[in-house]
């Protein structure tokens, strides 16, 4: 039969013994997102095509959008079977939904569900279910994001007053996803823009997948005059910031949090968010219909306890911590 | 308030001093215009706090009754609100994020500044929690979202922009376009930095006067373990640095009344009744500086945990005060009937001082001072003189140039203490929960333990001695061995080693290995080192034999009954500040 519950650190759907993005070693899983994939799999790994390229992962089964795949329940002991489909999430290139149809209803694991389209990347759908799996890093009251094209806009017209004042402008922000829409929309702006090597292998990675964002020139560590750089929270501190005729700006959903920019160490900040605030969180789960809603990650209790104010059937799974601030 | 909240949050935003001090400068300069009210209370809400320097009162705006009032201009309940100043780090963001989810927030009318400073007060005065929510309901009801998180963090009594007092008085500076020498010598007399600014916009900063009643920043001593350089023993004295907190006395002149501020200037004179009694005694004018410390009836000074328990209550009991009775110990002179001293040598002060407290000890006593032997080898003389001033009860020494003045607020070569940490213990990580403010996102506060026996026991948490990037790595390093989350604490495998230095140990219920370590910093991380290596409660335990035998701690004492959800909302400690001030 089937069921959500926690097994080995991870979240599964049992009946299926399918791990959901796992952050500790698993069998089979689903990775719903790039940023997701990390953890040894000892089994299938299903995957959209994209995420599997963003993750560099070979051997992984890729479900195209709109493809179904049969797979049997409790390993064909009666269970009957399930079919299992994808749904975009937004987020980032590839993040999607997982969707499993079974004789008792649709049970849908949402992921990293994002409602805002950019250039590079479709909007999150909202899936009809029974039953739902929803991640809330942003979940609480707290997150209201602005739509990604402003806030793209913002960082470009940034970018280019700094250019303009003879400065040297670093944009601290996540890859893949942020990073290459920040990179596309320089480009469109026709700004000179440099990049570390990990945005510049996704934004080779985005193009080989038909997204053009365009190509960036090697940031080097050392700041070029007259290009925009564009790098991931992995740099090293002593590499951009500090330096003289250097500004640097943190573009993620988690600058809206003093503490996160000055974390890290930057002179501006935008809220560039790839993920639900709250309010399209309780309306994604409202849009869904779900009867039951299962909430993972942030403040997944407090989420969870706001959907019960709301009148919705909702619960939290308890996970081992991640610290999701580290990835965006 | 708009205005400021712009430039606080500007200051906020930049990363060097100078940036920060011109934003909140630019800030006080347009204020200024509004005229002297708004600017005392923008400058000092600037460096968090509401009520002046100085003032006896209290705002009483806590945790708790913030977070009333965050529930009622928000609806929601404790659990939401819970979490969102957990994923803030505070409060008065998160109350502020919550406003700015109304679209219409960012177009209210805003808060004038001279409306706050009449709310200030009224808090101060208002003793009851509804008449206090009510003033704190009418005063954000017409806040802007920004203005709504700097007002919380003020009244809460902590901006987190990184702007101290010392940037502040650089703002002060700029706004006003004046040289900041000044402001600080003026800043060191006219402790509140809103009288502060009123006097710099008006050009008045070389009036700036010691007045009784009101305290001047403390002279602070440059810790050093030996001396570097050769100094002059002719020309220096040496005192016994007491084991105590640093306290200011007033003797007024005007209503006969007497204050004691603490080292953070907060008065706390109702904290110490045998003190103020015996101050009556002083003539009229007299400003002194010194240590409070505990008594013994020998008249020996008792070890500083014995003073704690009277540092928790702002109005102790008659039997409190039997119970652990204080004395002032001086060992400066500020300014006496004929006026201010401080530009008198350390010598001058001290001769006025001698003939002051000139009758048998009482709950106000003089330090002694001595000499080093002129003609032994500096080094030596000053080690036995450590030695004996240890024997002695005393933490250490101070070294003081007889020729100095009383440079308030300054921290330089004219006083040096003599103070030597006990050897290191290496100890065992096992837990870690994130800092606040510029510290929220990571590990940066380590609970660590010793061995005993098979198991190892929690003796400290440390905050300090790391950088920035070693805290970045600790964070990264401590996730990937976190074995469990409860709540803000994660428990991790015992893997890793520190080294840290402490000023002393003692008893302590809070943590299962039965003792504390006092002010334990972080020397380096022992990579060198595994968990088996680290130091035994046997260690631990023959450091505090080791004080007990010197008379630094003592065996009778309880530990301290001091359940942490009690101590927290009085804050009590905090008015004192760090002792070890001098």
């Amino acid at each position: 039969m089937l069921g959500v519950g926690v097994a080995e650190g991870n979240l599964v759907v049992r009946g299926l013994g399918l791990a959901l993005d796992p952050s500790r070693p698993a069998g089979a899983a689903f990775v719903s997102h790039a940023h997701a994939a990390g953890a040894p799999c000892g089994g299938p790994v299903l995957a959209s095509r994209e995420t599997a390229a963003l993750a560099r992962a070979s051997g992984w089964r890729t479900l195209e959008w709109g493809e179904t795949i049969e797979v049997p329940v409790d390993g064909g002991q009666g269970g009957g079977s399930a079919r299992l489909s994808l749904a975009p999430a937004g987020h980032l290139l590839g993040a999607a939904q997982l969707v499993v149809d079974h004789a008792r209803g649709r049970l849908v694991y949402a992921g990293d569900w994002c409602g805002h389209p950019d250039p590079t990347l479709a909007a999150g759908a909202v899936v009809a279910c029974d039953e739902l799996i929803v991640g809330a890093p942003f979940g609480l009251p707290i997150f209201r994001f602005d739509p990604r094209v402003d806030a793209l806009a913002a960082v470009v017209e940034w970018c280019a007053g700094r250019l303009e004042a003879g400065r040297a402008p670093v944009v601290i922000t996540g890859t893949p996803g942020n990073a290459q829409a920040v990179v596309h929309a320089l480009s469109a702006r026709r700004l000179s823009v440099v990049a570390d090597e990990r945005v510049r292998a996704d934004c080779e990675a985005y193009e080989a997948l038909g997204v053009a964002v365009g190509r960036p020139g090697a940031f080097e560590g050392a700041v070029q005059e007259g290009a925009v750089a564009v790098v991931s929270p992995a740099t090293r501190a002593t590499s951009v910031r500090g330096r003289k005729g250097v500004d640097v700006t943190y573009a993620s959903a988690w600058a809206l949090l003093d503490a996160a920019v000055e974390q890290r160490r930057a002179d501006a900040s935008f809220v560039l968010a790839e993920s639900a605030d709250h309010d399209a969180l309780v309306a994604l789960v409202r849009g869904s219909g779900a009867r039951r809603v299962m909430v993972t990650r942030g403040e997944a209790a407090a989420f969870a306890h706001v959907l019960r104010r709301e009148g919705i059937d909702a619960e939290a799974i308890p996970l081992p911590a991640i610290d999701d601030r580290g990835a965006s | 308030m708009k205005r400021l909240a712009a430039g606080l949050d500007q200051a906020r935003t930049r990363r060097s001093r100078i940036a920060k001090e011109e934003a909140i400068g630019a800030a006080l300069a347009a204020i200024a215009e509004d005229g002297d009210e708004a600017l005392a209370i923008a400058a000092r809400l600037s460096t968090g706090r509401a009520l002046p320097v100085g003032d006896g009162r209290a705002l009483g705006v806590g945790w708790s009754l913030m977070l009333d009032v965050v529930r009622g201009a928000t609806g929601l309940d404790d659990v939401i609100l819970g979490a969102c100043a957990r994923v803030t780090g505070e409060l008065a963001e998160a109350f502020a994020l919550l406003v700015r989810r109304d679209p219409a927030s960012e177009s209210r009318s805003g808060v004038r500044l001279g409306d706050i400073a009449r709310a200030v007060n009224a808090l101060a005065d208002e003793p009851g929690r509804s008449s206090k929510r009510a003033i704190l309901d009418g005063l954000f009801a017409t806040a802007t979202p920004l203005e709504t998180k700097y007002l919380a963090k003020a009244l809460g009594g902590e901006l987190r922009i990184g702007a101290q007092q010392g940037v502040v008085e650089g703002a002060i500076a700029r706004g006003f376009a004046l040289p900041v020498d000044a402001v600080r010598r003026a800043a060191a007399l006219v402790t509140d930095p809103g009288d502060l600014a009123v006097l710099a916009r008006r050009g008045g900063l070389a009036e700036a006067r010691l007045a009784v009643g009101r305290p001047v920043a403390f002279m602070l001593a440059t810790p050093i373990e030996t001396v570097a350089t050769p100094l002059d023993a002719a020309g220096l004295v040496l005192e016994d640095k007491i084991d105590g907190v640093r306290a200011q006395l007033h003797r007024m002149d005007r209503d006969g009344g007497v204050a004691v501020f603490a080292r953070g200037l907060d008065r706390v004179t109702d904290a110490f009744p045998e003190i103020v009694d015996a101050a009556a005694a002083l003539p009229a004018g007299v400003v002194l500086d010194g240590e409070i410390v505990a008594m013994a009836p020998s008249g020996r000074p008792r070890p500083f945990q014995t003073l704690q328990p009277r540092l928790r209550k702002s109005r102790p009991s008659a039997e409190d005060v039997a119970e652990a009775p204080v004395s002032l110990v001086a060992f400066d002179l500020l300014a006496d009937a004929s006026g201010p001293l401080l530009d008198q040598p350390w010598r001058e002060r001290r001769t006025r001082l001698e003939a002051l407290l000139a009758g048998p000890p009482g709950a106000i006593r003089i330090n002694p001072v001595s000499s080093l032997p002129p003609h032994e080898a500096f080094d030596a003389a000053l080690d036995a003189a450590f030695t004996a001033a240890r024997a002695r009860g005393h933490e250490g020494l101070v070294l003081k140039r007889v020729d100095s003045p009383y440079d308030a607020g300054r921290r330089g070569q004219a006083w040096l203490k003599v103070k030597r940490a006990h050897a290191t213990l290496d100890v065992v990580v096992v837990g870690a929960e994130q800092g606040h403010g510029r510290r929220a996102g990571v590990l940066s506060d380590y609970t660590f333990a010793v061995w005993r026996g098979e198991d190892l026991v929690p003796i400290g948490k440390a905050y300090s001695g790391l950088t920035d990037e070693e805290i970045d790595s600790m964070t990264r390093r401590l996730e990937a061995i976190t074995v469990e989350v409860r709540g803000g604490l994660r428990l991790v495998r015992p893997e890793v080693v520190l080294e840290v230095a402490f000023d002393g140990v003692q008893r302590s219920s809070r943590h299962a290995s039965g003792f504390a370590l006092r002010f334990p910093r972080i020397v380096r991380v022992r990579d060198d080192k595994g968990p088996d290596e680290a130091d035994r409660i046997e260690a631990v335990d023959a450091i505090f034999e080791a004080q007990v035998a010197t008379g630094h701690r003592e065996h009778a004492t309880a530990a301290p009954k001091r359940a942490r959800k009690k101590q927290r909302p009085t804050n009590q400690l905090s008015l004192f500040g760090d002792d070890d001030d001098r």
